[in-house]
């Protein structure tokens, strides 16, 4: 056949035989530019603007889903445009890509300052793909997976809207997941506070904060206006065993007379604080089940109160006479 | 038939021994592959930090 | 097998080929044919269902529903991406192997097996895909867990890699025997470059046995958890490795084809060896590229295996983009078939579809597919593209241009040198790899375009109207118009391809040898001198596309950087 044939043996030390001038020459540019390539983008980890370095933290999606939870909770509210954005409390963002929305958004976020992103899916693989609503190819896109959180740094010099689209297929609903935040430079005046609905009631009586533990049985005050007598019972369970005041919270009218029903053993009640002409003096004895007490409160004010031995649980009340 | 070929009795140059092991080659890649792709990978995953 | 070649075998089962001289045995011509057909048939699948895609993401038609569009889509992409490719490149390594080395295949019963179960496999993502109904989705190429795709997707999915892995032990019997059989020979380049190809793929399929068999086990209840992180880097040693295995299945094709149609001579055996031993060693650790905009994997695991260690594979590659044409070059001017800086390349066969092909092939898979593979693979970069249509717009560059008009050209002459049929239609044979080439190309462009540019996201059906927002991705509707014109034109450019094919093997006149070729065979016999070693030859032809190359790959490289520095602030 042919010599110097690919389909051929090479005949001898074909080591040996020298190679072309050019292709010699070519291999050389190749070289340099493999070395060009790999010192460019290890240079930019160090100079470049643009690097997709953070740490990662493996938790379960309900515990990341928790995260994003407490940090909406503490998130207050301004008005760009008549659209309603939660403010970030500080300068981290949480967002959670689920199936088929993005929780966190839409936020609020001032230009040019440095924002810890945190982005973990409460189901499934999700991608977060940004870009500015006005310019289209400032565009970069990130990968979300369930069970993980990846936290990652990012300033945005241009106000402007930014329209985040999920461009990771994740069931049906896909094409429908979209969101966005608006870069502004907001007032901090026209920021509404987050919401006080919940633990930061009664100056933080029933949070871990104040005296003792976390009231986990509290969820806001029951009201129970409109007569003269009510009932609360002490020890019921709550906090992790019988360990509540059940309602934790009450609302009373001047005048009512509230009854103290022991359910368990070994509670008592002192009064942390009252108004200052309330002269309640709580029941300091510790009693077992089926022990009953009862006062009448006068005053307007909040009464908080707590069982001694079982504070640390979070047994904790409130007798708000409004 | 190159006009270049050495004669017989000339030893083979070690690197085109080294070409003509195809085998030894198969198995360093495959190893090489392992340890960079996989094993250092796997490394990075097991070491997340639980958060 | 199939009863439609015109050529007879000897009482031993060999038969000697009048055009590239190798002599061929009926066993491994059998499974030659076998797998070969069945590749054509999943190109004809692959590229009905891509009418239907293409057809929706040019909204203007939107041909299909969300739901069915990711089905289609499915289908799509694994009758193309896999089905095509694989079926073919087993056809190649016995090419590669057997019919270059004049040997029988041995194991042909494990052949035989692997084929079932490849065929077996392919239904059974098929049927999968095709009754995927909830809580089950669309596994689309990469099944990404905790998405659950059907069941019988992934014991698909599993047989077929099964299937490619014992119809490749034949090929490495083959080398194994050889190798014994003639210590001191060195494997012809074809050879050794295909036996590189079946280690790539094996390295390949293991890695999506990995990957599958414990979500097959965890898709039945039998694994509580699958680690999102742990499969996306498993899941890619295949998802990627797959199309590595194309691309040293393709330069080999490259190398073959150049030499039996054109004349070309090896420029150096040291020089291509080593890179495709550079590739043996590095090319896998692309992987890599699709978890460069992912948590948990660390910075340093993310530049080595990225840059296939410091870019030893693409200097692999460039290595190639000069060998060919260089031995072309050279192979041509030593048969008088041409001078000054390109006559070599005027004078080359550009009517027979089989060398057009080849060199479209060449050009376009380095310019779009190559250039932008290593651009997206760079870690920085890799934000921009990540997930866009410029993803698909790459890998239509690669494989649906560079890879699909290799395996077209290769397939031509399957037509004629292992069928024995000469081609029909003439004008449109000549034409076919022109249109595909042309057409294909134009829509690898705009989607790249269209994802880095616009940002337009990969996997959707519509980006026109995302459900109860404002925003569209209005402005970019005229490069989805040229983006959908030309991907009409393309599938007719493969229609195209398959009419001829097909075609041929059932009406086409018996080949009688090409005269052109034989001509090249005689070239050097005529009298004087023996021509210089192809080292000597001058290889300027070559250096100045090379460069013209290199030049096009440095800009639009910066281009890129320029593009990602007006990004906002990312990391540290």
């Amino acid at each position: 056949m042919d010599d110097h044939s690919p389909l051929e043996s090479p005949e001898g030390n074909w080591w040996n035989r020298s190679v072309n001038r050019r292709e010699t020459m070519w291999l050389g540019i190749s070289g340099a530019w493999a070395l060009t390539l790999f010192g460019w983008m290890l240079g930019w980890t160090q100079v470049g603007d643009q690097n997709q370095i953070g740490p990662t933290y493996e938790l379960s999606p309900d515990a990341y889903r928790e995260k994003v939870q407490a940090y909406k909770q503490d998130s207050g509210v301004v008005t760009i445009d008549g659209e309603q954005l939660s403010v970030p409390p500080g300068t981290d963002v949480y967002i959670g890509a689920l199936q088929w929305a993005w929780d966190g958004l839409p936020v609020a976020l001032r230009p040019g300052t440095e924002y810890t992103f945190h982005i973990g899916a409460y189901d499934v693989q999700h991608g977060f793909s940004v870009r500015h609503a006005d310019n289209l190819s400032q565009q970069m896109s990130l990968q979300v997976l369930p069970g993980y959180e990846w936290v990652l740094d990012m300033t945005f010099d241009d106000p402007g809207t930014y329209h985040v689209v999920c461009n990771e297929f994740c069931g049906t609903g896909h094409r429908s997941m979209h969101g966005a935040f608006t870069v502004a430079d907001y007032d901090d005046a026209d920021v509404t506070a987050p919401d006080d609905g919940g633990q930061a009631a009664y100056g933080g009586w029933f949070t871990s904060g104040a005296r003792g533990g976390t009231t986990q049985n509290f969820t806001g005050a029951v009201d129970r206006t409109g007569t003269d007598a009510t009932t609360v019972t002490v020890g019921a369970q709550g906090n992790g065993g019988p360990y509540a005041f059940a309602p934790a919270a009450i609302q009373v009218d001047p005048g009512t007379t509230v009854t103290f029903e022991w359910v368990s053993d070994t509670h008592n009640l002192l009064v942390d604080h009252q108004p200052d002409a309330g002269d309640w003096g709580g029941h300091t004895s510790i009693e077992n089940t089926g022990f009953s007490t009862e006062a009448t409160f006068e005053t307007p004010g909040v009464y908080a109160y707590y069982c001694d031995p079982h504070v640390p649980l979070g047994m904790k009340g409130v007798v708000e006479v409004v | 038939m190159s006009e270049d070929s050495d004669q017989a009795a000339d030893p083979v140059p070690w690197p085109q021994q080294l070409l003509d092991s195809e085998w030894l080659l198969a198995l360093a890649a495959v190893l090489f592959f392992t340890l960079s792709y996989i094993v250092l990978g796997l490394v990075d995953l097991v070491s997340v930090p639980t958060g | 097998m199939f009863g439609l070649s015109t050529y007879t075998y000897d009482d031993e089962g060999f038969r000697t080929c009048n055009t590239t001289g190798l002599t061929i045995h009926k066993s491994a011509e059998d499974m030659v044919k076998l797998f070969g057909v069945t590749g054509i048939v999943a190109l004809l699948v692959g590229g009905i269902f891509a009418l239907f895609v293409a057809l929706t993401r040019w909204e203007i038609v939107g041909l299909l529903g969300a739901a069915d569009y990711y089905r289609y889509l499915t289908i799509h992409a694994w009758y193309l991406l896999i089905f095509w490719m694989v079926f073919m490149e087993i056809a190649i390594l016995y090419v590669g192997g057997n019919f270059v080395l004049g040997r029988r295949l041995p194991l042909q019963s494990l052949a035989k097996a692997g084929y079932a179960l490849m065929v077996g496999g392919a239904l059974l993502i098929t049927w999968g895909t095709w009754t995927q109904s909830v809580p089950d989705q669309a596994p689309l190429l990469t099944s990404y867990a905790p998405l659950p795709s059907p069941t019988e997707f992934y014991l698909g999915v599993d047989l077929f890699l099964l299937g490619a892995l014992v119809a490749a032990l034949p090929f490495l019997a083959t080398i194994w025997r050889e190798k014994r059989e003639h210590p001191n020979r060195t494997l012809p380049l074809i050879t050794f470059g295909a036996f590189c190809t079946s280690i790539v793929a094996a390295e390949a399929i293991v890695g999506g046995l990995i990957t599958y068999v414990p979500t097959l086990a965890w898709r039945l209840g039998y694994l509580a958890h699958i680690d999102p992180a742990w499969y996306r880097q498993m899941y890619w040693i295949i998802g990627h490795g797959s199309q590595q295995i194309n691309l040293l299945a393709m330069i080999t094709i490259w190398y073959f084809m150049t030499h039996v149609i054109g004349g070309a001579v090896v420029a150096s055996e040291k020089v291509s060896r080593f890179a495709f031993v550079l590739y043996l060693f590095f090319i896998n650790m692309g992987a890599a590229h699709h978890l460069m905009s992912d948590p948990a994997v660390g910075l340093g695991w993310r530049l080595w295996n990225t840059s296939y260690a410091a870019y030893g594979a693409v200097i692999a590659s460039m290595i190639h983009a000069f060998a060919i044409p260089a031995g072309l070059e050279a192979g041509r001017r030593r048969k008088n078939k041409g001078g000054g800086l390109f006559g070599w390349l005027w004078s080359a066969p550009w009517r027979d579809p089989g060398f057009s092909a080849t060199i479209l092939s060449i050009i376009l898979f380095g310019f779009l597919g190559g250039i932008t593979g290593v651009m997206m693979g760079q870690m920085q970069l890799n934000m921009t593209w990540h997930n866009t249509l410029a993803v698909p717009g790459h890998f239509h560059g690669t494989v649906a241009t560079g890879t699909t008009l290799a395996f077209m050209g290769l397939g031509y002459y399957v037509v004629r040198l292992v069928f024995g049929r000469e081609w029909i239609g003439d004008i449109l044979a000549t034409v076919q790899p022109y249109l595909y080439g042309a057409a294909m190309g134009v829509v690898a462009l705009m989607m790249m375009y269209l994802g880095v540019l616009f940002g337009v996201p990969r996997r959707h059906p519509s980006v026109m109207d995302i459900p109860g927002t404002a925003f569209s991705f209005e402005a970019a509707t005229p490069f989805f118009a040229v983006f959908g014109i030309f991907a009409v034109l393309a599938i007719i450019g493969g229609g195209l391809f398959l009419a001829i094919a097909v075609g041929s093997l059932l009406f086409g006149d018996p080949f009688d040898g090409d005269p052109r070729i034989t001509a090249l065979r005689t070239a050097a016999a005529d009298g004087g001198e023996a021509p210089a070693a192809p080292h000597h030859q001058e290889m300027r032809g070559t250096f100045v596309f090379v460069l013209v190359f290199f030049v096009t790959f440095v800009v639009l490289w910066a281009l890129n950087w320029v593009l990602l520095a007006q990004l906002w602030q990312i990391g540290p």
